[in-house]
């Protein structure tokens, strides 16, 4: 099959490369094993993990994908990510100018760019906007520990009640040993009754001048749960992220691929790229596991780290699978340290670029292949918190590159 | 290619991804979800058989956890080919019924007015019900009277005149219950140039069979089916189906849940739309539409085993293809029935519940038509919402001038 | 505080203190409280934390050494029927075969079936087809098998199970506490100084007889009593599979080698072992290194091809306490054999017995050769009953575990290879119970909160051996987070302990996947240090706080 645009990938780099790119008229097909490791997210995207990221991007060594492409562009691509969001209408809230700080699940503050709106954040990482809360919590939910919140907000002057509520539904759910886990309790409270019920029982549990708490499993299917709910209780109502998978990353993903979608944009799904054709220095094609051979203009590698499939570790060599493109650093040392709290070096490693993210393969750089998110190498996405940052800017970078061919 | 070996099971992360988008997970409480009942459980039934869980026969098929899964893990093909290895369960009168699609069609279509008439007849549903526990709510689909393959007999020579051959797979549903689609097959694939022959003995291709227990009678009939498909692969001819389904299973559930090897031939196995998108796009084949032809507004579901097969974007650029048809593509999720899953008493309400979202999204959608390439998700769709169902080469053959 | 310390001073007094919390400390503790003496078990970190927990767990037929060591052979097979009665929840009857491979030949089959004979080891010689019948993933290159009653044995269910017998029987146990001093009066060992290792809180005990049961360890403990042990640590590597890939052991028929066993245990498969000399400042600090995981995989895919595309989930390496010859002063004779040591005979300090040598297979005679002799010293004249006495969890071999309900059979089956009989003690009378913390291995609430309850667990690390937590395929990547969670709220566990748990718990789970991290393996831990490191911020990233 012809396309214009050929995107390896189906995780938030690929598709915020292929809404930009749909968008200027071209045809564009993603090609993605599965779904993405957007359902492994926290609610949250960071730019880079410092108060004022963008200056502190200045400073970088050249190999970091920020470097290759200047902090200028950094903040217009930034800028533009946000917009993106917005029109697949995932709301969020933060700037790249100042990091604000999201709740993790074990009741610590991190520092992120943008967050899901309605989430539990705090500008300082010091405090919160306000003296009272009241965690509730689905009876039997065990990927959310309240006491870990609680000790936290307490250790912030907040007063903090906590209920654990019960919903029919959800008493059915939990004679499986397998069940309570966030999709099914997001599944039950996409309910209309199930949302009634949980409203008055906020309505009941709270006081007034309480910021109500709840896990982040609001919304599976239907995105206003949180506004539909607060408006019910009357309360301003908080989300804190969960452990996986992630409702949030659910959402954000099915935003995006409807907003892909609807720009004429075809999903190839369960086909991973295990094949490509050159010609005269370019590539030509790409053939998937499902013997389908893709043709197009240009061609992106958006495949992902090595969860995702985009890079392989063997026993004494990391690979890129489907091209055979170089990797940096060069591989053959240990790429693993024994201090998982330590940087792992095979964090920073990826495909090897060219300033503009076209990648090199036996040393020469291929001009209508370009790498963007996290097979790109030179930066530690959990170390400097820059993992979705590096994926929504070099996604956008190229997508103006190709547009303007 | 890919190579799969035993220990695929291994390359799951237990990211639970799988179980975010299985159908039957999200409406059945008891369904433990496609990680816990592939990948762990297969570990755990190697320590020691006994392991194995009733609950995996919940499970429908549908793939939807291979789909999702980021890590290329076969799950659904785990959790049948465990159901396969340890079920003590022996499949009773209602299985056979639901799995014997040809030879409880064939007996129909020779009396199909009556029998129509009867699955019809609320008493006579709650009979079938009871004794062979089909829910009662259930509408069959209704059998044709005469077959395609008779209709076939009658094309021979006109068929034989085409220069180029195909050979078509019309699957148990276009003969018993629908040779109006596999006669817009024959016209569309006529107005590119390619005459149609039936393959020498055409069975069921099984998938029925395989989901009801009867694995080795789909063995026996896979390997009249494989033999068939050989000799017109020999004479140079493509294999094509409509039904996404037949083709899936042919093409991987042989190898896969029956162990056969098929690798001679799988990739001469083709499935209709994606035959006539590719002979489009070479430039050597062109359609004649009918310019006068009303617009129709068509929502695209794209079944779960043709997303197993990866080639849904070939439907839907077949119908993009076509002027005067506006295309929706609804979100790719199950439409419940999962062959004849949907069919017994004890899923029906599952059943159900699974397609509801995909029904309002039909009834949303403010569809002329909906258009998929399976039948079990026609008869779906059709006893569940307002919309008539076709298949693309349907739609494509009545645009045709 | 004064209150306190009074009440634990009056139980200050003992007969017998055993130090080290090993398979054998805690068989001589057990072997004591049974005959009626009053014995207090101390351990530094937790109970089978050293070469116990850290070896195949081969439940041996004594085969491997018919050849070269009739002795040692003899007393494995005794104990192995022994074994298999009083522990059977401990142990599984997988049997075991010998496999002849062409550079082997066949010569070294017919000695050994013979001396296997002579050693009261059960050997048939089987056909290599039926040797592939019986186990499916031996190397089909094989020209001869021989069939032995070799089986599995979890050494943490075994130590745990031990411990739990000598405290019913009155025996006390004290984790995470260690011995500073000796305390020696006029010539003779009369008790031990301690520090707990969590409230850092110090003590005394007293007793007749220290027992030095600290395996490698042991050459230290005996230094603080001016007694010299010659023991040479021998580092043993292994490496652990993602799941069973055989069913019954699987053994090389030769002269015994670098890893050449293959065992199943649980839902996983073990090779091992290598073996090469370290120091001993390396003791407390083993890692595998890429030679050995070479040479494991290189010599295991002999054994079972399927080994060579089959995950490995974690590295781990052990140290072997060989005891030198006392009339080898060179070192170089090297005993493999029990070592009691009386150390008022031998270099006379009175009131010491260090217990050395052996092997995890003949722990209970190891215990029960060093109770003789301080039941000879103590004028005790009880006879050893710990090979009859059925141990805690195998006192029944139905327990209930029958499939009560959809989807519980895998819990409870579990369960019950985990516990025995005693899993009736687990609460499952609730859903939130019933409801699942590990999905790998199929642990539940009500599991966890027994262990934190009845088995002395002080941590994470614990749980993982008594439940095997986050022993499975994710190694801990989704289930060490509630696990913490009812850890600590079982234990009423602070929140700032629990998350500092969580996060050992993490980096104990990583240094033993790093080694053999490439493939499947290092995406596993890549999501490990996303979720840990990134989505949770265990490490406190953050600059502000």
């Amino acid at each position: 099959m012809r396309y214009d645009t050929v995107i390896i990938g189906g995780g938030l780099s690929a598709l915020m490369c292929g809404i930009e790119v749909a968008r200027a008229g071209k045809r564009v097909a993603l090609v993605a094993t599965g779904n993405s490791c957007l359902h492994f997210s926290s609610c949250s995207f960071g730019l880079y993990n410092a108060p004022e990221p963008l200056k502190a991007i200045e400073s970088l060594p050249a190999i970091h994908p920020y470097a290759k492409m200047g902090a200028e562009q950094v903040e217009v691509y930034a800028t533009r990510a946000t917009e993106i969001l917005n029109i697949a209408g995932i709301a969020t809230v933060g700037s790249a100018e100042q990091n604000h700080y999201i709740a993790t699940p074990v009741g610590k503050w991190r520092e992120c760019w943008l967050s899901i709106e309605g989430m539990l954040t705090s500008k300082s990482g010091k405090d919160v906007d306000f003296k009272s809360a009241t965690i509730l919590y689905p009876e039997g939910f065990l990927d959310f520990y309240t006491q870990f919140i609680v000790d936290h907000l307490e250790g912030m002057g907040v007063k903090v009640k906590t209920h654990a509520f019960e919903l029919p539904e959800l008493v059915i759910r939990r004679n499986n040993p397998t069940e309570m886990r966030t999709v099914t309790v997001a599944r039950a409270l996409d309910k209309t009754e199930n949302i009634e019920a949980l409203a008055s029982i906020i309505a009941h549990q709270s006081d007034k001048e309480d910021v109500v708490l709840l896990p982040a499993v609001l919304g599976f299917n239907s995105v206003d749960v949180l506004s539909q709910l607060s408006r019910l209780a009357d309360r301003d109502i908080r989300e804190i992220p969960t452990l996986i998978p992630s409702v949030e990353g659910v959402k954000v993903e099915r935003a995006l691929n409807r907003a892909f979608e609807s720009m004429g944009g075809v999903i190839f799904m369960a086909h991973t790229a295990v094949d490509y054709a050159m010609e005269e220095g370019q590539i030509k094609s790409i053939t998937t596991s499902k013997g389908i051979t893709l043709t197009a203009d240009d061609f992106v590698l958006a495949s992902g780290s090595f969860i995702g499939g985009g890079l392989t570790a063997e026993r004494d060599s990391l690979r890129e699978p489907i091209f055979g493109a170089d990797i940096e650093p060069v591989s053959g040392g240990e790429y693993t340290t024994r201090d998982i709290f330590e940087p792992q070096p095979f964090m920073s490693c990826g495909v090897a670029t060219d300033n503009t993210f076209k990648v090199k393969i036996g040393g020469k750089v291929v001009e209508n292949l370009y790498a963007c998110g996290a097979v790109l190498s030179g930066y530690n996405p959990v170390k400097e918190g820059c993992g979705a940052g590096v994926a929504m800017t070099t996604a956008l970078k190229v997508a103006d590159d190709i547009i303007n061919r | 290619m890919k190579q799969y070996s035993e220990n695929n099971f291994e390359q799951c992360t237990k990211c639970t991804v799988c179980t975010v988008y299985c159908p039957v997970a999200a409406v059945n409480p008891l369904y433990p979800g496609p990680k816990h009942s592939g990948p762990d459980g297969e570990r755990l039934r190697m320590k020691n058989p006994a392991f194995y869980d009733q609950s995996l026969a919940m499970c429908l098929n549908c793939k939807r956890c291979e789909v999702a899964c980021p890590s290329d893990v076969r799950i659904g093909d785990i959790i049948q080919s465990a159901r396969i290895k340890h079920s003590a369960k022996k499949p009773g009168l209602r299985e056979f019924t639901l799995a014997n699609t040809d030879l409880v069609g064939s007996m129909a279509t020779l009396v199909a007015p009556v029998v129509n008439a009867t699955l019809g007849l609320k008493p006579v549903r709650h009979i079938v019900e009871g004794v062979m526990n089909i829910d009662h709510r259930r509408i069959f689909p209704k059998y044709a009277f005469g077959t395609f393959e008779g209709w076939m007999r009658g094309q021979r020579k006109a068929q034989a005149q085409f220069s180029k051959q195909i050979a078509y797979f019309h699957g148990c549903y276009v003969n018993y219950n629908n040779p109006p689609l596999g006669q817009a097959f024959v016209k569309v694939v006529n107005a590119l140039g390619y005459g149609v022959q039936l393959l020498d003995k055409e069975k069921c291709c099984g998938v029925a069979l395989i989901s009801n227990g009867f694995v080795e009678k789909a063995k026996k009939q896979a390997k009249t089916n494989l033999a068939s498909i050989r000799k017109a692969v020999e004479k140079g001819m493509a294999v094509v189906a409509t039904s996404s389904t037949c083709t899936f299973t042919l093409r991987d559930e042989y190898e896969h849940l029956l162990g056969l090897d098929n690798h001679d031939v799988r990739e001469s196995i083709d499935l209709a739309t994606k035959f006539i998108y590719n002979l489009l796009c070479d430039g050597n084949h062109t359609l004649k539409f009918n310019p006068e032809a009303p617009r129709l507004r068509v929502a695209y579901h794209s079944p779960c085993h043709l997303e197993r097969l990866g080639w849904t974007p070939y439907s839907i650029e077949l119908l993009k293809l076509i002027p005067n048809v506006e295309l929706v593509k609804l979100d790719s999720q199950c439409c419940g029935i999962a062959g004849t899953y949907g069919f017994k008493k004890e899923n029906y309400q599952t059943s159900q519940a699974i397609g509801e979202p995909l029904f309002a999204a039909i009834e949303a959608s403010e569809c002329d038509v909906v258009s998929t390439d399976c039948e079990t998700c026609k008869w779906q769709i059709e006893m569940s919402t307002t919309k008539k169902v076709l298949h693309p080469i349907e739609i494509l053959a009545s645009f045709l001038s | 505080m004064g209150i306190l310390l009074h009440i634990i001073t009056m139980n200050r007094e003992f007969d017998v203190i055993i130090i080290g919390g090993g398979a054998t400390g805690a068989g001589v503790a057990r072997d004591c409280a049974l005959r009626g003496i009053k014995a207090l078990l101390i351990e530094r970190h937790d109970i089978a934390t050293g070469a116990t927990g850290r070896n195949h767990g081969l439940l041996h037929s004594g085969a491997r050494y018919a050849v070269n060591d009739r002795e040692s052979a003899e007393e494995c097979i005794r104990e192995n029927m022994i074994l298999r009665r009083i522990a059977s929840h401990c142990v599984e009857d997988t049997g075991g075969i010998f496999i002849s491979l062409p550079e082997d030949g066949l010569d070294f089959q017919k000695k050994f079936i013979e001396l296997c004979l002579a050693a009261g080891i059960s050997a048939e010689a089987i056909d290599p087809k039926e040797a592939l019948l019986l186990e499916p993933s031996v190397n089909p290159m094989l020209i001869g098998a021989v069939k032995v009653p070799d089986g599995s044995v979890d050494p943490f269910r075994l130590t745990a199970a031990n411990i739990m017998d000598a405290r019913l029987h009155g025996a006390q146990v004290l984790t995470y506490t260690r011995v500073d001093e000796l305390i020696i009066e006029s010539g003779k060992v009369v008790g031990v100084k301690v520090t707990d290792t969590i409230s850092g809180e110090k003590g005394e005990y007293r007793a007749a007889i220290t027992v030095n049961a600290c395996g490698i360890w042991g050459r230290d403990l005996a230094a603080k009593a001016g007694v010299t042990i010659n023991m040479l640590p021998a580092k043993g590597a292994l490496l652990v599979f993602g799941h069973r890939v055989n069913n019954v052991v699987i053994n090389r028929c030769r002269k015994p080698a670098d890893a050449d066993i293959l065992v199943p245990g649980d839902n996983i498969t073990v090779i091992g072992t290598t073996s090469s000399k370290v120091s001993f400042d390396q003791c407390d600090d083993m890692y595998v290194t890429r030679e050995e995981v070479d040479l494991l995989l290189r010599e295991g895919s002999m054994l079972a091809p399927a080994l060579n595309h089959t995950r490995i989930l974690r590295a781990y390496a052990g140290v072997r306490p060989l005891v030198a010859s006392d009339d080898d002063p060179s070192g170089r004779s090297v005993s493999r054999g029990i070592v009691v040591l009386d150390h008022a005979t031998r270099d006379g300090v009175e009131g010491f017995v260090t217990i050395t040598g052996g092997k995890l297979m003949t722990y209970r005679l190891m215990a029960e050769w060093t109770v003789d002799l301080i039941c000879k010293k103590l004028n005790i004249d009880k006879k050893c009953t710990t090979a009859e006495a059925l141990l805690p969890g195998s006192t029944s071999t139905s327990g209930d575990c029958k499939r009560t309900a959809i989807s519980s059979y895998g819990a409870k089956g579990s369960a019950f290879y985990r516990h025995g009989n005693r899993v009736d003690n687990i609460d499952s009378s609730t859903a939130a119970k019933r409801a699942l913390v590990c999905e790998c291995e199929q642990v539940s609430v009500g599991e966890v909160e027994y262990a934190v309850n009845e088995l002395k667990v002080n941590n994470l690390v614990d749980l993982r051996r008594r439940t095997r937590v986050g022993m499975g395929t994710c190694q801990g990547s989704l289930c060490s987070c509630r696990a913490a969670a009812v850890m600590a709220s079982t234990a009423k566990m602070c929140s700032e302990r629990a998350k500092a748990d969580l996060k050992s718990f993490i980096a104990e789970r990583w240094k033993g996947m790093s080694a053999v991290a490439w493939g499947d393996t290092l995406r596993e831990g890549e999501m490990l240090s996303w979720l840990y490191d990134g989505v949770c911020n265990l490490s406190n990233k953050n600059q502000q706080e």
